[in-house]
């Protein structure tokens, strides 16, 4: 049926040879441009990719001759996703993943994450690591305005992310003005 | 127009076949080793590439639903698949509250609790935001709602009036239809099949890339399904054939998302007229073939401000054309602009506001059935809303008030206020309740129609036998207004574990003004004197019936295994109507309403996976009687067997209505189509993915 609904089209309005294989070769030429990227990501996947950005945005006030250390704190929510920082470099230098059991072995990080299940402690957390250079990130709603330097959210199931710039600048950090560009909203 | 669309689908069609012929093993390699890319070099990505990647977050549904204070109930792509439903009005019969009723091969009669009709006037549809409610005759016709059912994310229905964010005639509920972005479309679908009922049907799909920001995808489906039986066992002449091809373009960059999307179709169906209501010579044919086709284009930008911040703008072009000669031939044209913007306030306060404008024009001419005047109206829709979720005691109880104000060309303001309270003592437990008001505003028809609808023996009211047959002729009132509902409604939710869930929601539906049946004044009453001589008796429109409906509707989810799932529900419904008593038995509308919607209906679904290759799906329906049309009640099932040979392949068995040869479902109301046998289905297929 359908074929004698596009045969009778056919003859009723005089398409040429020329228009169908135009048509077909834009088409193809569509197809054909760039790779598939297929299906959704898992959520700290993505989020730990961001966080690979984050680090290589941002200098540290002096220089760091031992490995960074990116440091967990709280449930971890990425698996073995955020182990795969271990095999990356920054400027030559390598990240250590560091799961803390308690704040106390804060001092040794130069990156901070802070998991959502420890996110009720967010002021103390902060005032104990006061004055020290180290660049703060969580994924909970309103952190930045609380003085997490970069946090994470989801909106439209894409993540963006916010940045506390007075945070960053009160701990002599920073960060790279092209980050600062992306970021949804910055805190001065 | 016609001479342009044409060859544009013509175009569509063939460049897709030719495309998917040769792009089939490459776009499989091409699959293969992007997919491998992704997973190792996430990190690799630049940032403004992440920003633009989809993430799925763990529970965003039972999330999204457990916060929501009203009837709600979704239809899932698995649930559609799993089905093995063939179109969008057949899958609604999954949710509890809705009465599905089959008219004909191409007709459909859907409403949510109560007044259910070919033209049920008191339900919105939204097809990706875009209104698929027809102003011209008011409901939807439903033979025009169709997608790639695969491309469908999902489908909601929220029971219950939802006009302060949705507009006006989301009386008795609001349907959802959600399509996938492009990004979760990506590659190649072939599916085809065919089998007694379905005759044949064919669909295909590419998703691409343009861009690491901008995803696309065509596709193209078509059918043809048979003519059913008539009860009177006359031929009936309603096959149909039906064609349709669509894009959608999806672009993100940074906080912005920006869709393209639009389709076509084309329908070839029929009609036959049931002889004892209108019989020749008045109406001189009463078979007829005809078609419909039309299209849609429609843009949306979302900016996302923060997490409950954002601003989003959509513009909308949708045409279609009608022509069953007998019937009704018609244009009906829209364009909307449609504004939203969301912001979190003092705090404790989410506000939303909104504004939309919506255009419409139509054309109608004249059959032997239908005529407008005038014949060619633009109506012009503006409405502005704002909804404020406030939260009275964080985590435990929310309040949100909002309102709508809408001006029609027909009634003028139209205020639709709603309250409703979410309370939530545990995260196992919610209950809410809800207040509302909501209209259904005239439709063109009921301003401007003369609509033959049958052939009586004698005028109403009198005795007398006339000698020459009374031709009763629906007459639209431009002094006609809305309908007003207010509804009280009250729910509750249950997570019993983490595998069985329950839901169960309450309402009482108050009607004022409601349309009702007028006699002419007896000088009204005039003899056609050309041949066949025959008197015409004008029946009028009032606002005069009021009425109102309680019920309640029962769904129940479980998982006993892994790989069994049960889903089960149970509705229930009571109407009483106070109309004028002349018309009750003579319209299935209002005065006759509550004899015309099913007390009891009920729907169970078992889906058991037996392998990893293989599914075995049930569906069980029960439908008590429509006593209007002396139709019985009905039990019914449908089963789905599912096999994956190979990964990327699979092959399916269907069987539609198995428990008897036909049943029926339904009587058209206003235009007499002759009633008809819905048959037992069965049909085969396959599909094919890359």
């Amino acid at each position: 049926m359908l074929i004698q609904l596009i045969e009778s089209n056919a003859k009723n309005n005089s398409i040429t040879i020329q228009q169908l294989l135009l048509s077909v070769w834009l088409l193809l030429l569509l197809i054909f441009t760039a790779p598939s990227i297929a299906n959704t990501l898992d959520e700290y996947q993505v989020k730990a990719a961001f966080i690979y950005n984050f680090i290589a945005f941002t200098q540290w006030p002096h220089e760091i001759n031992q490995p960074l250390n990116f440091c967990i704190y709280g449930e971890d929510y990425f698996g073995q996703e955020i182990d795969h920082l271990q095999v990356k470099q920054i400027n030559n230098q390598f990240i250590h993943v560091l799961r803390l059991s308690k704040l106390e072995e804060v001092n040794v990080c130069q990156i901070l994450f802070i998991s959502k299940s420890n996110i009720s402690d967010l002021s103390s957390i902060l005032a104990f690591i006061e004055d020290q250079s180290i660049l703060t990130i969580t994924d909970t709603p309103d952190a930045a305005t609380k003085g997490i330097m970069i946090n994470m959210i989801v909106a439209q199931n894409r993540i963006l992310f916010e940045i506390n710039l007075q945070s960053v600048r009160s701990a002599r950090l920073d960060i790279s003005s092209k980050l600062l560009q992306l970021a949804m909203k910055v805190h001065q | 127009m016609s001479t342009l669309r044409t060859p544009l689908l013509f175009n569509m069609l063939s460049a897709i076949v030719f495309t998917h012929l040769a792009t089939m093993t490459l776009a499989a390699n091409e699959q293969n080793s992007s997919s491998q890319r992704k997973n190792n070099s996430l990190m690799d990505m630049d940032i403004e590439k992440l920003m633009s990647l989809e993430v799925t977050t763990a529970s965003r549904y039972s999330q999204k639903l457990s916060e929501v204070a009203s009837a709600v109930f979704v239809i899932t792509q698995d649930d559609i698949r799993r089905s093995g439903v063939t179109s969008i009005p057949e899958a609604l019969r999954m949710v509890p509250g809705v009465e599905v009723a089959r008219v004909s091969t191409d007709k459909w009669a859907i409403s949510i609790r109560g007044f259910n009709g070919r033209f049920a006037d008191k339900l919105q549809v939204l097809m990706d935001g875009r209104s698929v409610y027809n102003p011209l005759f008011a409901g939807v016709q439903w033979e025009q709602q169709d997608t790639l059912l695969e491309d469908i994310e999902r489908i909601e229905v929220i029971r219950g009036p939802n006009a302060s964010v949705w507009g006006a005639n989301a009386v008795n509920g609001i349907i959802n239809i959600i399509t996938k972005k492009a990004t979760q479309t990506q590659g190649l679908l072939l599916t085809a099949g065919g089998g007694s009922f379905e005759r044949g049907f064919f669909g295909a799909r590419y998703g691409g890339v343009i861009n690491d920001n901008t995803h696309y995808r065509f596709y193209t489906k078509g059918f043809t399904r048979d003519q059913m039986s008539s009860v009177s066992n006359a031929s009936a002449n309603n096959a149909w054939h039906s064609a349709r091809g669509g894009f959608r373009l999806d672009h993100s960059r940074g906080i912005d998302q920006l869709t393209v999307q639009g389709d076509i179709f084309y329908n070839s169906i029929g009609d036959t007229f049931d002889k004892t209501s209108l019989a020749p010579p008045i109406i001189q044919s009463t078979a007829e073939r005809g078609h419909n086709e039309g299209g849609n284009i429609r843009l949306r930008w979302d900016r996302t401000l923060s997490e409950k911040s954002s601003i989003m703008f959509q513009t909308y072009y949708d045409r279609v054309d009608y022509k069953v000669m007998a019937s009704s031939q018609f244009r009906t044209e829209s364009f909307d602009i449609d504004f939203q913007h969301r912001f979190p306030f003092l705090d404790r306060h989410n506000l939303t506001w909104g504004a939309n404008y919506r255009l419409y024009h139509n054309k109608i001419y004249d059959t032997q059935v239908i005529s407008f005047s005038p014949r060619q109206q633009t109506n012009h829709l503006a409405s502005v809303f704002i909804l404020d979720e406030m939260t009275l005691i964080p985590e435990y109880l929310r309040f949100t008030l909002g309102t709508r104000i809408d001006h029609n060309d027909f009634t003028g303001f139209e205020i639709q206020p709603n309250a409703r309270l979410m309370w939530t003592p545990n995260p196992e437990n919610s209950v809410w309740a809800s207040v509302s008001r909501a209209v259904r505003t005239p439709s063109r028809a009921e301003n401007d129609v003369a609509l033959s609808t049958r052939i009586i023996n004698s005028i109403p009211e009198t005795n007398t036998i006339t000698p020459f047959p009374v031709l009763v002729q629906l007459t639209g009132n431009s002094k006609f207004n809305s309908e007003k509902m207010i509804a009280y409604e009250l729910g509750y939710r249950h997570q019993i574990s983490h595998t069985a869930s329950i839901d169960i929601a309450g309402f009482f539906n108050d009607y004022s003004q409601l349309r009702d049946l007028a006699p002419p004044l007896s000088k009204d009453i005039s003899v056609h004197s050309s041949f066949p001589i025959h008197f015409i008796y004008p029946i009028g429109l009032t606002n005069n019936a009021s009425g109102y409906t309680y019920g309640a509707e029962v769904s129940a989810d479980w998982k006993p295994t892994q790989r069994w799932r049960l889903q089960g529900n149970y509705s229930y419904l009571h109407m009483h109507i106070n109309s004028n008593p002349a018309f009750k038995s003579i319209d299935p509308t209002t005065g006759g309403a509550d004899k015309v919607s099913p007390s009891h209906q009920v729907s169970f679904r078992s889906h058991y996976d037996l392998t990893e290759r293989m599914q075995f799906n049930l569906w069980l329906r029960y439908v008590s009687s429509v006593d209007f049309y002396k139709i019985p009640s009905y039990v019914t099932m449908d089963t789905k067997i599912a096999y994956k040979p190979v990964r990327n392949l699979e092959v399916f068995l269907v069987g539609q209505n198995l428990f008897s040869r036909n049943h029926r479902e339904f009587v058209s109301d206003f235009i007499p189509s002759l009633p008809m046998y819905i048959a037992r289905g069965i049909y085969v297929g396959g599909e094919w993915r890359f």
